[in-house]
């Protein structure tokens, strides 16, 4: 090192001595090179350091040209810049682009061509690729801009990543010849009432975007087109928000001056606040502005973006009617109204705004603004012009206008509650949206949005689903000290978590701090416990091995002495066995092992570079060692080599034993898993799930289910036995950097470089969805709560029964006749039986257990149609009072049984045919009175039957509303209305004492083929054969959210738990349920310290089934 | 010297918002900033076109559009992007290179961004200890390269933004990046094209 750098010491002399050196080189440098040599000897005089510190500076300044001149950002742009491809001509998805329509602040439009459907399509492409977080984004929001279906919103074909190029591109409807919307206004020269009209028909688009989740967020007259058939297209929906990264960078250019789209911008947005369906109203209300006056409400061109910002945000909107005298004052005011700045004072949607709109054509009094009586007589008048001017009596018109007002005081009520109801259903649908998209921020401020008195069981349900997982902890102060190292405590809800900034803390798995924390000062890299959790080891950089002593409690003690000789400023893994009889650390040069009780050495596995992770199989006979692409297995006796796995070529960060260790689970760099035998090394299956290396892996303690954290920021929790995601938990905004799973695996911590520790409840995810193997396969169309809500009955048509424990799901009892198939099963109203249609012709009548067999139901005996050679039962009901069971066949008939006496004896029939239904009868319900059934079949009628003390049961009426097969019937609790879902894709209201059709619900897209209605009777669901639940609010028939199960294929048959807590749904193979409980591990009124959970030390007999069963043939990708 | 340098005091008043402050907003801004560099990064800014400004103009929006900020004047948002970007820069390099698993040695070598200079190995770590031993010696000409290297301002801009005439700029940067290239230099960090 040179002598002159004495000059940068700490100590004062040399910080003086740097800063007069400094000092004296700015003015040296200011003279010309002549002078220089005199001027430093003057100033130097004696002083010879400071002569020699300057003369250095003189030398480095001269070989300094060019040195950071190239600012740190741009470098590394311009390396990426230049490779930017060129597309035209090539084929992104089925689309070939041929040529380029434009470029604009998000990306570049090309015309496109598909080849089938042939057409012209209009393809956006980033001008960049696009970054990870926003991948993600781009995959679930391009899914909900496909649900969009609006004649009037410019349909989104398909959209994808280029994976070559990174870069996303989404294909949408090409509109042709389209003019923007004021252009065409002015060119038409239309009359006030024409843009009026289309603005409305722009208003209903916009609306169909928000109640499917949408907001368009860049609404602006080049985005709202009228096509040559004069229809309105509404262009761009939510493009802004899945190309753009951000709100600001969407709309504002590098250089800071605003595109086109400024003036269409909300204060919200200028203000960069939260955005919402009402800075949509916002951006309609500059539309119409501009449409009405012919110029935006702001002029803001011309204006710095600082100051045209502030305009937007400030500055009142003008009165239009300065602008435009003479168009209506109610006109003006509905535009001042949607231009509100505050979002709360605006129409609270856009179909308030259009409304609005209509009864301003319509010279009704519009609800933006108390209307004073006069007003409304003014109104009334013009609408009535005939009738005022023959009348005489002036008391005539002053009487109607009284009655008048007050019929629009309720309408106005009435109308105010449509509009908040209109906002609960888009806010629901944004919720919806961003659960989707797993912004679980969002999420928490829509819910929060929403108005009490509406939420419903969709509300609970997503409330839950945002609490899915706490933050247990946030940055410390505003470094962020990102999250290393964390652990859980084998037998008890504690988890310890280390930082970069070197504090280890003791945590309650509720989030509260148990015990002081320890300050080390310097990056915590890895944590682990012994198999009771008594002693604990903590690795920091540059430090020794910490082993602390743990309280039964799991509270820490003192460090005991430093035993071990090693002193690592890159620590990988530590990691203690078992019985705490052994310490084994990983890193830079290689592993090591020491007995912990004397600290004596056992075996050094030396390495030229940094070993990246090490870990004890649960029995601590071998470990398992990160060697960059290989993975070795050694033996904790002496080091020596057991087995290398081979199986990635890339580097591996992230290892784990299976509990029994009987299995090998690796993650390596490419976000790959790894399933390995670790005795002969064979893989046994292998997926790649995220994106970006795989840095944390953990088996559940049943082995059932792996958990891995990536550099993608994401968590995946994965079913072992078939690799494929069970979930994704979402939330962290940074890398993992370690996970753990408690020791009863009902829950997992997860730490992160963006500074938090997030706690995430396995369990209902765990038990979520429930996968009853291949031999359930073949359709399960059974599925039933008992009336109290404890057991669950389900069956499948080959033959397997079994009632479960509705809560955990456990198997209380089976039945099994292979090959002959469960059709249909119900419990009694009191609970204390279980019909069940099996085989060809029986019904099987059980006591609540499944265990006895009462009666058997042979439907051949009695009435029926030979036309059909089944006559199993597809539909069973028992009657309210529990005497009586209706069956109805696929011999088209409908019986009704008496279960009083010893046999079972028919009471009456419906026969099929004639008069009757002319094909199976697949749903039957009870009506409360008994007498009363209702039945739907596969000929698209649904019908009313009223049993007397006759054989035949009369017909009440029979309606065929359907225009395909009829899947399912529900009836309403209160009202009296029926409902039915048909393949036909709908579902149809019908008025249950006449039959007449009162309404049809559609936009579930697919063939719905279950029906159930929340107890409170306030919520519909329907289910469909797409795997897709829809939760309908039924006072206003609006879809609020869709549930998605596509893993469960078909859904068969739903149920709603009694105490409304969950729904529950059977596919093919699979049982799912939604749930709203609150979970327990976030719950303060069950502190988890009281229940600690014990675990076999070794492997158990379960996770040895489990390793038979389980471990059919993996998938391999 | 430098603490008693009346252009120092005159740019702390002008400077309006209190440090501390300042820290906070940065705080509370940081992942949105982080997002915005981390973009640029990968090429993709708001600009087709290569702008190496764009990067702290986006922070700079950022920043304006804190309402609760009292900003005298607009060009302390700029600085206090400049400072933001360096941050961020700065512990994007030092994740990379310090957080776990042994250094993460082989992980650098993977994800080569730390290198923006197309002189080449412009090691940001040690640049950044370096600037900050300069701002204990010279405050100022810190600053000057916070906004010039990690802010992209131009000469220009800087006068403007510190309110300090041209040439004093231009000398002081003179300086200031002699003083960092020995620095580097003798750190081995051998950048010399």
């Amino acid at each position: 090192m040179s002598p002159e750098r004495d000059g940068t010491d700490a100590s004062f002399g040399g910080a003086e001595l740097a800063r007069r050196a400094q000092r004296l080189l700015v003015e040296l440098l200011d003279v010309d090179d002549a002078d220089r040599a005199a001027l430093l000897e003057v100033r130097c005089g004696e002083d010879l350091r400071l002569k020699a510190e300057v003369l250095s500076l003189l030398r480095a300044s001269a070989s300094a040209g060019g040195f950071l001149d190239t600012p740190a950002i741009a470098a590394a742009r311009g390396q990426f810049a230049a490779e930017e491809p060129s597309l035209l001509h090539r084929e992104l998805g089925g689309f070939r682009l041929v040529e380029e329509l434009g470029r604009g602040g998000m990306g570049i439009v090309y015309r496109a061509r598909q080849r089938s459907p042939e057409r012209d399509v209009a393809v956006k492409v980033t001008s960049c690729a696009v970054s990870l977080s926003a991948r993600r984004r781009f995959e679930s929001e391009s899914r909900a801009l496909a649900r969009m279906q609006h004649p009037s919103i410019a349909s989104v074909f398909e959209a994808g990543i280029d994976l070559p190029s990174g870069l996303a591109w989404i294909a949408m409807e090409f509109v042709e010849g389209g003019t923007a919307f004021t252009a065409y206004a002015r060119d038409q020269s239309l009359s006030l009432e024409a843009r009026l009209r289309l603005f409305r028909e722009a208003c209903d688009a916009v609306h169909h975007g928000h109640l499917k989740g949408v907001i368009h967020r860049d609404l602006k007259p080049s985005n709202i087109l009228v096509g040559r058939d004069g229809r309105v297209k509404v262009i761009d929906f939510g493009i802004a928000r899945l190309l753009g990264p951000d709100d600001t960078s969407a709309t504002v250019t590098a250089e800071g001056l605003p595109i086109g789209t400024l003036p269409s911008m909300s204060p919200e947005q200028c203000g960069n606040e939260p955005i919402d369906l009402r800075t949509d109203v916002y951006s309609m209300g500059v539309v119409l502005h501009e449409l009405v006056a012919g110029a935006p409400p702001f002029a803001v061109q011309g204006l710095s973006l600082e100051a045209a910002l502030r305009t937007i945000r400030t500055e009142p909107a003008p009165a239009l009617r300065r602008i435009v005298p003479e168009i209506p004052r109610d006109l003006e005011t509905v535009v001042l109204t949607a231009l509100e700045k505050d979002p709360r004072r605006r129409y609270q949607s856009v179909a308030a705004l259009a409304e609005d709109i209509l009864r301003v054509e319509q010279h009704r009094p519009i609800e933006a603004r108390p209307a004073r009586w006069t007003h409304h007589v003014a109104l009334f008048a013009r609408r009535h012009v005939a009738v005022v001017a023959a009348s005489l009596c002036v008391m005539l018109v002053m009487v109607a206008a009284t009655v008048v007002s007050l019929r629009f005081a309720f309408e106005a009520q009435r109308e105010r509650d449509a509009a908040i109801r209109h906002s609960y259903v888009a806010t629901i649908a944004s919720a919806g949206a961003a659960l989707d998209a797993g912004e679980l921020f969002r999420l928490r401020q829509q819910l929060d949005q929403a108005p009490e008195s509406l939420r419903g069981w969709e509300w609970r349900y997503l409330d839950r689903q945002s609490r899915s997982a706490s933050v247990l902890f946030e940055p410390n102060g505003a470094s962020g000290a990102r999250v290393t190292a964390t652990a859980w405590h084998p037998t008890r809800p504690m988890i310890v978590t280390g930082d970069i900034g070197g504090a280890v803390r003791f945590w309650q798995s509720d989030g509260t701090e148990i015990a002081e924390p320890l300050a080390l000062g310097q990056p915590v890299n890895d944590l682990a416990w012994n198999g009771d959790g008594t002693l604990l080891a903590i690795g920091a950089n540059h430090q020794p091995i910490r082993l602390l002593p743990c309280g039964p409690d799991g509270a820490p003690g003192a460090a005991l002495p430093q035993r071990f000789d090693l002193i690592a400023s890159g620590i990988a893994s530590i990691d203690l066995s078992r019985d705490g009889s052994t310490l084994l650390y990983s890193g830079e040069r290689g592993a090591r092992l020491w007995r912990v009780a004397d600290g004596a050495e056992l075996a050094t596995v030396p390495f030229h570079g940094a070993l990246r992770g090490a870990t004890f199989d649960p029995s601590g006979d071998r470990f398992a060692v990160c060697r960059d692409q290989e993975v070795e297995i050694r033996a904790t006796a002496d080091g020596s080599l057991l087995r290398t796995i081979s199986a990635s070529r890339v580097f591996i960060d992230a290892i784990a034993w299976r509990g029994d260790g009987a299995e090998l689970a690796i993650g390596d760099d490419t976000g790959t898993i790894l399933l390995c035998d670790p005795t002969t090394g064979d893989v046994r299956g292998q997926r790649r799930g995220h994106s970006r290396g795989v840095r944390a892996i953990a088996y559940t303690p049943d082995g059932a289910a792996l958990l891995t954290g990536s550099d993608d920021q994401r968590l995946i929790l994965w079913d072992r036995a078939t690799l494929t995601e069970r979930r994704v938990l979402p939330g962290h905004h940074d890398l993992i950097s370690a996970l753990a799973i408690s020791g009863d695996g009902s829950a997992a911590v997860s730490t992160s470089f963006d500074g938090t520790a997030r706690v995430w409840d396995l369990t209902p995810d765990d038990r979520m969805s429930r996968d009853f193997g291949a031999s359930w396969r073949p359709t399960m169309r059974t599925l039933a709560h008992s009336p109290d809500g404890t057991r669950l009955l389900v069956a499948n048509e080959h033959g397997h029964a079994e009632l479960l424990d509705a809560e955990s799901w456990a198997p209380l009892a089976s039945l099994d006749t292979p090959g002959i198939g469960w059709w249909q099963g119900a419990f009694s109203p009191d609970g204390s039986r279980i019909a069940i249609g099996h085989g060809p012709d029986e019904v099987l009548v059980y006591d609540a257990t499944l265990t006895t067999l009462l009666t058997t139901i042979h439907q051949g005996r009695e009435g029926g149609d030979s036309r059909s050679t089944t006559r199993r039962a597809a539909a069973i009901a028992f009657a309210p009072d529990g005497t009586r069971l209706a069956t109805g066949g696929g011999d088209y008939a409908i019986r009704v049984w008496d279960l009083t006496g010893d046999e079972p004896r028919c009471v009456s029939t419906v026969r099929g045919g004639a008069g009757g239904h002319g094909a199976e009868v697949v749903a039957i319900l009870f009506d409360e009175d008994g007498r009363t059934i209702y039945s739907a079949s596969v000929d698209r009628s649904v019908a009313c039957w009223t049993l007397n003390d006759e054989p035949s049961a009369s017909k009440r009426w029979m309606t065929i509303a359907h225009e395909d097969v009829v899947l399912s019937l529900a009836l309403h609790p209160t009202d009296g209305t029926l409902v039915s879902g048909g393949r036909d894709q709908r579902a149809v209201l019908y008025a249950a004492a006449t039959g007449e059709v009162l309404g049809v619900l559609e936009g579930h897209g697919q063939a719905i083929s279950a029906l159930a209605f929340t107890g409170d009777s306030s919520r519909l669901f329907t289910a469909s054969l797409f795997g897709d639940v829809k939760v309908w609010e039924w006072a206003t028939r609006s879809e609020l959210l869709t549930l998605r199960a596509q893993a469960l294929g078909a859904i068969r048959a739903i149920t709603l738990r009694p105490n409304g807590t969950e729904l529950v749904a059977v596919g093919s193979g699979a049982v799912t349920r939604w749930s709203t409980t609150r979970l327990r591990y976030l719950r303060p009124d069950t502190p988890p310290s009281n229940q600690p959970w014990g675990r076999p030390a070794t492997s158990s007999a379960s996770t040895d089934t489990e390793r038979k069963s389980g471990m059919g043939d993996l998938p391999t990708q | 010297m430098a603490d008693s340098d009346p252009t120092d005091r005159q740019h702390q008043e002008k400077r309006g918002v209190p440090d501390a402050a300042c820290a906070a907003l940065i705080a509370r801004l940081y992942d949105d900033l982080r997002e915005i560099a981390e973009r640029h990064l990968r090429g993709e800014g708001a600009s087709h076109t290569l702008q190496p400004t764009a990067l702290v103009h986006e922070a700079y929006l950022k920043l304006l559009q804190q309402r609760d900020v009292p900003w005298d004047n607009p060009s302390q948002a700029l600085g206090l992007a400049a400072q933001a970007m360096r941050r961020i820069l700065v512990d994007h390099a030092r994740g990379r290179n310090a957080a776990k698993r042994g250094g993460g040695a082989a992980r650098v070598a993977l994800e080569n961004i730390d290198t923006p200079s197309p002189r080449g190995e412009v090691d940001l770590l040690a640049l950044e200890d370096a600037l900050e031993r300069l701002a204990s010696i010279d405050a100022d000409q810190a600053r000057i390269v916070e906004l010039r290297f990690f802010g992209g301002l131009t000469c220009d801009e800087v006068s403007e933004t510190l309110g300090l005439p041209k040439r004093t700029v231009d000398r002081e940067w003179a300086a200031a990046r002699a003083w960092l290239y020995r620095e580097l230099a003798a750190d081995g960090h051998d950048h010399v094209a």
